[in-house]
């Protein structure tokens, strides 16, 4: 014969369903004799009520968003800060060191590489020669290098959707990290030239960043279909 | 909700913002229950961070909510751990519910009584209560997310209803 002490964790099983049915049988003729089971039990249960009315949601006193926005572009390496210098007026060719970045990865390195290596060439220019800035961007130019890459990368990403579940988490991860920062990059190239006809854009560069991108989806899609073959049958 | 997801996965931070707007009231009332009250604020920030991070690792075939509550689940639960190695809050010990940790205001209505009662369970009773009884995870789960066998988390829910029924004098 237990004690009502020992009971405490019977009591819990009953309300959470795991008594088997000769344990619930005992505990039922328990309970009708003891009035402070009974009482223990019909707590639990008020408890489990109220618990189950707590909020789902519970909005925090002030808006976190710009705090998050602020951290989102530290985290992606301070790539605004490098594509402003991927860019240069045509009335101002000088400017100011290259930021270095706290969060670079691997491989988005090579595509930042291009960019600096862009800048550099840009800002020479015209303290070496003296004449005149460069030309404004080809808007042609620039859609003719935006079509070469639309299908291949638009192929690339439906076939990384259809294969990211079978890749284990996180195996794609910095792929994607370096992959988000390209894109950003392209979509901020882009949206500067249609914004502010007096930049200059070095469509060299603006194909390397395409070419990046090509590249980084390729190994993505890659090393998801070894994942997938990896798996045993 | 898939579309803003894949949106954002290509680097759409509008779109992220979306899913922030849609989501931060769900990942705000885990930090707070099962994390420090203090920091609850500062937590949801660093989960939406490291969510942003690591959208590729969340499958397209599985809903996004829950797999932003697991994200929030794991760093909140590393930082008690980083928490507790530093400075100790939690109340040791003594089988009464906590009044060492007053950050959050004062409570109103029987809801809030609650919560205020689940703020100050001593920390492990906290996890288990908010991850069983709360969120719906079975002790196994539970088990492998605290590094505690399943027996060490049922006792522990047992421990916490039992001090939640004292405190709310139900």
């Amino acid at each position: 014969v237990r004690n009502c002490t020992e009971r405490e964790a019977q009591l819990n099983d009953l309300l959470d369903d795991l008594l088997s049915a000769d344990s619930r049988a005992e505990l039922d003729r328990h309970l009708r004799e003891c009035a402070g089971c009974r009482e223990t039990l019909a707590d639990l249960r008020t408890l489990r009520v109220r618990t189950s009315e707590l909020p789902h949601s519970l909005e925090p006193e002030r808006d976190l968003w710009p705090a998050i926005r602020g951290s989102l572009a530290r985290g992606r390496g301070g790539i605004a800060g490098v594509l402003t210098q991927f860019w240069t007026r045509t009335d101002s060719p000088g400017g100011s060191p290259v930021p270095r970045s706290g969060r670079i990865l691997a491989t988005a390195a090579a595509a930042l590489a291009l960019l600096v290596a862009g800048i550099v060439a840009i800002r020479r220019a015209p303290a070496t020669s003296g004449g005149p800035t460069a030309p404004p961007p080809d808007a042609a130019l620039l859609r003719h290098i935006e079509s070469e890459y639309l299908g291949p990368t638009a192929q690339l990403r439906a076939a990384l959707d259809r294969q990211r579940g079978a890749a284990p988490p996180g195996s794609l991860e910095v792929l994607e990290d370096n992959l988000r920062i390209v894109d950003e990059a392209i979509r901020q190239v882009r949206s500067a030239a249609d914004r502010d006809p007096d930049r200059t854009v070095d469509e060299q560069l603006f194909a390397n960043l395409h070419r990046t991108q090509f590249r980084l989806l390729q190994q993505a899609v890659r090393l998801s279909s070894q994942d997938t073959e990896e798996q045993p049958i | 909700m898939e579309d803003l997801v894949r949106q954002a996965r290509r680097g759409d931070v509008a779109a992220f913002e979306a899913l922030y707007r849609s989501h931060v009231g769900r990942v705000h009332a885990l930090c707070r229950r099962l994390g420090d009250p203090g920091r609850a604020e500062e937590m949801t920030q660093e989960v939406f961070v490291k969510a942003w991070r690591n959208l590729g690792s969340c499958p397209v075939d599985r809903p996004f909510p829950g797999w932003l509550c697991r994200v929030a689940i794991h760093l909140i639960l590393t930082d008690n751990r980083s928490t507790r190695r530093r400075s100790r809050w939690e109340v040791s010990g003594g089988d009464s519910v906590s009044q060492a940790r007053g950050a959050s205001p004062a409570p109103t209505g029987l809801a809030l009584d609650l919560e205020r009662a689940i703020e100050q369970l001593p920390p492990g009773a906290r996890q288990v209560f908010v991850l069983h009884d709360v969120e719906g995870y079975g002790h196994e789960e539970i088990a492998r997310l605290l590094g505690v066998s399943a027996g060490t988390s049922k006792a522990q829910l047992h421990r916490a209803r039992r001090l939640l029924r004292e405190a709310l004098g139900s």
